[in-house]
Formats: structure tokens, C-alpha cells, sequence
């Protein structure tokens, strides 16, 4: 009975970017230092990990605030917007592989999403990477599939808005259905 | 009724009461049972169920708790149709006794009447109270009075202060019924399944663990090294098992085995394999995935570290290689663990385990970079995955690709062509 998972691991969910970048508040459901810290998304998803599948359009390499620790900076583009993707020392094995991968490339990210808030106040949300993985463009449209689904049903919660959840996220981010309604068509309309 | 067989009912019920310093007046009671047992009144109880009904609305009355052994009217029950909390008398032969390392614990027995068998736990008696009868294997007795408790989830007989054990002179050859793997219950089951597959036993105290199955579904087994086990059981084999024990232990069943009562037998079962089907991506696949090497020592297979170490031999100079998928399929609600064997591992990575330790020779990281190689192919893409439940974890028993046209029905979603992108096109 040893191999018993003590803790269970987040399920990763899945945000477009511009739903992600919209994003400002967290919730931690537990007093535990190690207990993962949620964000609440403008539609109403929970996630402490987040799997996004895009265009890797951009990495650059660089030191952490205090010029200790090498890490890695990125961009993911998904066809609505981009996340930024961070890799630093504590995620190693990220790091390795977003050095190895050459921009542009379609890649699969699972990472922690952070939202971290500026001194003029202005929010910012990032995602710590734990895994970048090259992928092809099949996995990539299966990502936006799923993602269009999540984010659609999250809005069918919203506008039902007759659980005290749905309540919470209306008054948090008053969010416009019809912005989130347009970006899941802009993702699911191919350009091809 | 037998007018004389109330009165010393009525006697008994006083006599109990006095125990606790209080006085009954005999005529009611004698009229109470009466009442229950007449065959002229509506009841028709048996007597002891009636004692037991009195004893009951007395007790209540003065606030006491009188324990009245047996509701039942001593008629010998199947052990396959007994009720939990009920009061039994079952008749059987024992086949397992055990003196566990408990001071309260004198005995726990197994006994088996051909329909059923169940665990008998004989609690230590005060010195001043009556023992029970010692039980013995292979011997047939009658155990009367006593109740079936549930601890947890698994059913006992629990022999309590006015429980009998005779022994009975009775020797019937007792055909076994086989359970069903999907049917069995936490208990004393016997069992005729096929050994699907072993695993490495984290434990010292594990002989051998794994999976064994027959046409109805799966179950987690585990041999017990402290039952000095001789038999050793076989990948792909069929056993009886007789007298096995199954527990419930955070939502999932296991049996651990009898060695003694365990015979290989030659037929087949075809195992309903695939208790669950999830579509979802390999976010992860954690360390000790790959490649690996196993210790040959018999009856071990542990996997060893860097140093060629095994946990339990030691430095090992023989290996046997393996290779394996430990990882996570997340399919945006749970994330599974999942567990990929040697067959399938091959097949994801396109190499079979010759292929690919000859291919690692020529690696600086040696047989670690197929590890690597594993993620590189495998995370952050999409798979239809099948497989069995074993301890929080997925054993995977079938993988592939999912296709996007599986994907556009899952999501319910389709792309869109839209105009303005015709137009360009066209342009």
C-alpha cells in the first residue's frame, strides 16, 4: 500500500489565452503552505494547473529578479491571444526542454497559472511551466476542441447563474458572455 | 405452549434482572411471554426470540442493559445467507486458525459450511467467565448464539458471552462455490481466477502481488509473506483459491491469498480485461519510467537503482531489463495515474526494449535517455487509454492515439470555415 498517492495531483484544465490573460483572482481552499492556490477565471474555471497547447512564437533566457537563477521567458500563442510562459530553476526539466526547442514550433505546455499583481496595480498572469513538449498540429486542434467545449460550458453556467459559484464569479469580474462567446468562434474558425 | 417451558423462561428473565439488584414481578412476565409465544395469540414467536423481546421492553423500562445472547431459535443458518447484526447459529467445518498478535484476540478461525465461509473471532475471556472450546482445522463444529458484526466492511462471526461452540461429529466432503470476480464481497471468498499480472512487491512483508481476473471482471490480490508461502503463483495461470480474504481498504477491493488452499489448475479463463476507458493527455511521465533493471533474485524482480541495488539483496551483479510507463493521463477532470507495461511501452515508443537498449548504448545518459526520448514522444499529447483500477492507479491495458474526429465528438465542438478566410484564399 505504499504507492498510495498521499496527495492527489490538480487535474490540468483548459483557457484560452484571452480568458487567461483577463484573469485576476485566486483562491486557496485550505490553510496548508502547500495547498495549491486556484484561480477563478472571468468564465469560472478553478485550475491549478493548466495545459495549453499553441505556438511557441518567442523564448528568451534570463535571470530572475535577483540576477541568481537562470530562467527561461516564453510565449504560447493559441489564435486568441498569448500566454506567458515562465520556466526557472525550480522547474528544471522545463527548462531543459525550452532550451532545446526552436522557435516556432507547436508545443504543449502543462504548467501552474500565477497571478501576480503589479505595484501601479495592474494584474499580470503568467504560467509556470512544468513540462514543454514539441507536439504536432493534430494535438493542437484537439487542445482547442476541448477548450472551446470547457469554456462554453462554463459559460452556460455563468449565464445560467443559479449556483452561489456562477454568483461569485458575476460579481468578481462582471463578465461580458458575449467577449468570451466571440473568442471561442475566433478559436474555433480556421484560417486555412 | 408448553406451559412449564414459560415458566422457566420466566425464571431465566428474573434471574437476569436480579443480577442487576432488580425485582420483577414473575406474573408479568410469565403473561408477556406468553403473549409472544401462545399459538392462540397472533406471534407465535419462538421462545428465545420472545425472552429476547422481554428482556428487551424490561430493560428499557429500568434504564439497564441486559445483553440476551440469541434472537434466533437455534435453527443452523447458512453462512452464505447471514445478516450482519443479527444473532446466528452456523454448523461447519474450520479451515484456518490463527492466534493473532493480540492481547485481546484469542482465536480467529475460518469456517466453512459448502455455501459460504466467514471469519470467527473468539475475544479473550475475562478469567472468571466460561472459555469457549478451542478450535481446531479440519474439525466440524457448531457455533450457536452468536452475531455477525461488520468491521470494516468485512463480515465475522463475533463469539459472544453466552456464544456455544460444540464440536460435532460430522465429516462431509464440501464441494467449494467458486465467486465471481465482480460479485466478491469483502469476506472470506473462494476464488478460481487466472493471474493477469505480478508486480514488483514494495513491501518486505509481500510475497507476490498483482492482478488475477476471470470472465467477469479484475481484483487486486496480495500474498502475505508471514504465510510462509510455497507455492508461487504464475503469470497466465488459473488457481483455486480457497478461503481467500477480501478487504476494503480507501474504496478498493483486494483478496490476499491462502497459499496452502491454493492449487494451479490446468484450464483457461479469458479475463474481462478494461474496467475503465479515458480519453486524455499524458501530461507527465515521472522518473522511473523507461528503461529499468530488475533484480533476479527468485520471487523479487524489485527494480534496482543506479548502483545496481536492491532494497532487500543488496548490491545485485545479474539484472533482468524492463520497461515501463509510470505518468499521468489528465482528462481535464482527474488526473490519472497510469502504469504502462513492457507491450505497450514498446509500441509508444516504437522500439522494442532490445531496440531500445541498443539504441541508449550509444547515448551519454546511457539507458536514461530513453526516458527522455519517452517524453519527448508521448507529453502533452492526446490518447484513448483502457485499463484496470489497481490502488488509485491505472493499469494500462490498451493505448492509442486519439484522432481529432474523436476529439469533434467527445467536445461536442467542430471548426468553422469562416468567409473572411475564403476571401483570402481566393485572393
Amino acid at each position: 500500500m505504499t504507492d498510495l498517492q498521499v496527495f492527489k495531483r490538480e487535474s490540468a484544465k483548459y483557457v484560452f489565452a484571452a480568458e487567461f490573460r483577463g484573469t485576476k483572482f485566486t483562491e486557496k481552499f485550505s490553510t496548508d503552505e502547500k495547498a495549491p492556490t486556484f484561480i477563478i477565471s472571468p468564465t469560472g474555471e478553478l485550475a491549478a494547473r493548466l495545459i495549453v497547447i499553441g505556438v511557441l512564437t518567442d523564448k528568451e533566457r534570463t535571470t530572475t529578479k535577483d540576477k541568481t537563477n537562470t530562467m527561461y521567458r516564453a510565449r504560447v500563442n493559441d489564435g486568441t491571444g498569448d500566454f506567458f510562459v515562465s520556466a526557472s530553476s525550480f522547474q528544471p526539466e522545463a527548462m531543459m526542454q525550452l532550451a532545446r526547442i526552436d522557435v516556432p514550433a507547436i508545443v504543449a505546455v502543462v504548467g501552474k497559472p500565477k497571478v501576480y499583481i503589479k505595484e501601479d496595480g495592474t494584474v499580470f498572469t503568467s504560467l509556470n511551466a512544468e513540462s514543454v513538449t514539441v507536439v504536432d498540429k493534430e494535438t493542437r486542434d484537439i487542445w482547442k476542441l476541448k477548450t472551446a467545449s470547457d469554456t462554453l460550458k462554463r459559460i452556460g453556467v455563468i449565464e445560467l447563474a443559479d449556483t452561489q459559484f456562477a454568483k461569485n464569479v458575476i460579481e468578481k469580474y462582471h463578465p461580458n458572455i458575449e467577449t468570451y462567446k466571440s473568442m471561442v468562434n475566433k478559436a474555433l474558425t480556421r484560417s486555412v | 405452549m408448553d406451559e412449564k417451558l414459560i415458566d422457566e423462561s420466566a425464571d431465566r428473565i428474573l434471574r437476569l434482572f436480579k443480577e442487576k439488584e432488580i425485582d420483577l414481578p414473575k406474573k408479568s412476565i410469565v403473561a408477556d411471554l406468553t403473549k409472544l409465544v401462545d399459538e392462540k395469540e397472533d406471534f407465535c414467536l419462538p421462545m428465545n426470540d420472545a425472552i429476547r423481546a422481554v428482556v428487551g421492553k424490561y430493560s428499557r423500562q429500568h434504564n439497564i442493559k441486559i445483553v440476551f445472547g440469541g434472537t434466533n431459535s437455534g435453527d443452523v443458518q447458512s453462512i452464505a445467507d447471514l445478516v450482519p447484526n443479527t444473532w446466528v447459529n452456523v454448523e461447519g467445518e474450520v479451515v484456518e486458525v490463527s492466534k493473532p498478535n493480540s492481547k485481546r484476540i484469542h482465536q480467529i478461525a475460518v469456517i466453512t459450511d459448502g455455501t459460504g465461509s466467514i471469519r470467527v473471532t473468539v475475544w479473550n475471556r475475562k478469567p472468571d467467565e466460561p472459555h469457549v472450546t478451542d478450535m481446531s482445522v479440519g474439525t466440524w463444529y457448531k457455533i450457536a448464539n452468536a452475531s455477525v458484526n461488520v468491521y470494516n466492511d468485512v463480515p465475522a462471526i463475533g463469539i459472544q458471552k453466552n456464544t456455544i461452540i460444540t464440536k460435532i461429529d460430522k465429516k462431509v466432503k464440501l464441494e467449494p462455490t467458486y465467486s465471481k470476480i465482480s460479485e466478491i464481497k469483502p469476506g472470506i471468498v473462494n476464488i478460481r481466477a487466472k493471474i493477469v499480472r505480478l508486480f514488483d512487491p514494495k513491501s518486505d512483508k509481500v510475497s507476490q502481488t498483482g492482478i488475477l481476473g476471470d470472465e467477469t471482471g479484475t481484483l487486486k490480490f496480495v500474498i502475505w509473506k508471514s504465510t510462509n508461502p510455497k507455492i508461487e503463483l504464475k503469470e497466465g495461470k488459473v488457481y483455486n483459491s480457497m478461503f481467500a480474504s477480501c478487504n476494503k481498504y480507501k474504496d478498493m477491493l483486494s483478496v490476499s491469498i491462502v497459499p496452502e488452499t491454493t492449487v494451479e489448475i490446468d484450464m483457461n479463463i479469458e479475463v474481462k480485461s478494461a474496467n475503465i476507458t479515458i480519453f486524455g493527455n499524458f501530461v507527465s511521465i515521472g522518473e522511473g519510467s523507461g528503461i529499468v533493471k530488475r533484480c533476479t533474485v527468485e520471487n523479487c524482480g524489485r527494480v534496482l537503482s543506479r548502483m545496481n541495488y536492491c532494497n532487500l539483496h543488496e548490491i545485485q551483479k545479474d539484472f533482468k531489463y524492463d520497461m515501463r510507463i509510470k505518468g499521468v493521463i489528465d482528462d481535464g477532470v482527474i488526473a490519472h495515474y497510469v502504469h504502462v507495461p513492457l507491450k505497450l511501452t514498446e509500441q509508444l515508443l516504437g522500439l522494442t526494449l532490445e531496440q531500445a537498449i541498443k539504441k541508449s548504448e550509444h547515448e551519454p545518459l546511457g539507458i536514461e535517455s530513453i526516458y527522455h526520448e519517452l517524453k519527448d514522444k508521448i507529453v502533452g499529447r492526446y490518447y484513448y487509454v483502457e485499463g484496470n483500477v489497481i490502488n488509485d492507479r491505472i493499469i494500462v491495458s490498451g493505448i492509442r492515439l486519439a484522432t481529432i474526429n474523436e476529439a469533434k465528438q467527445i467536445t461536442g465542438v467542430d471548426f468553422k470555415i469562416s468567409p473572411q478566410s475564403k476571401l483570402e484564399d481566393a485572393s
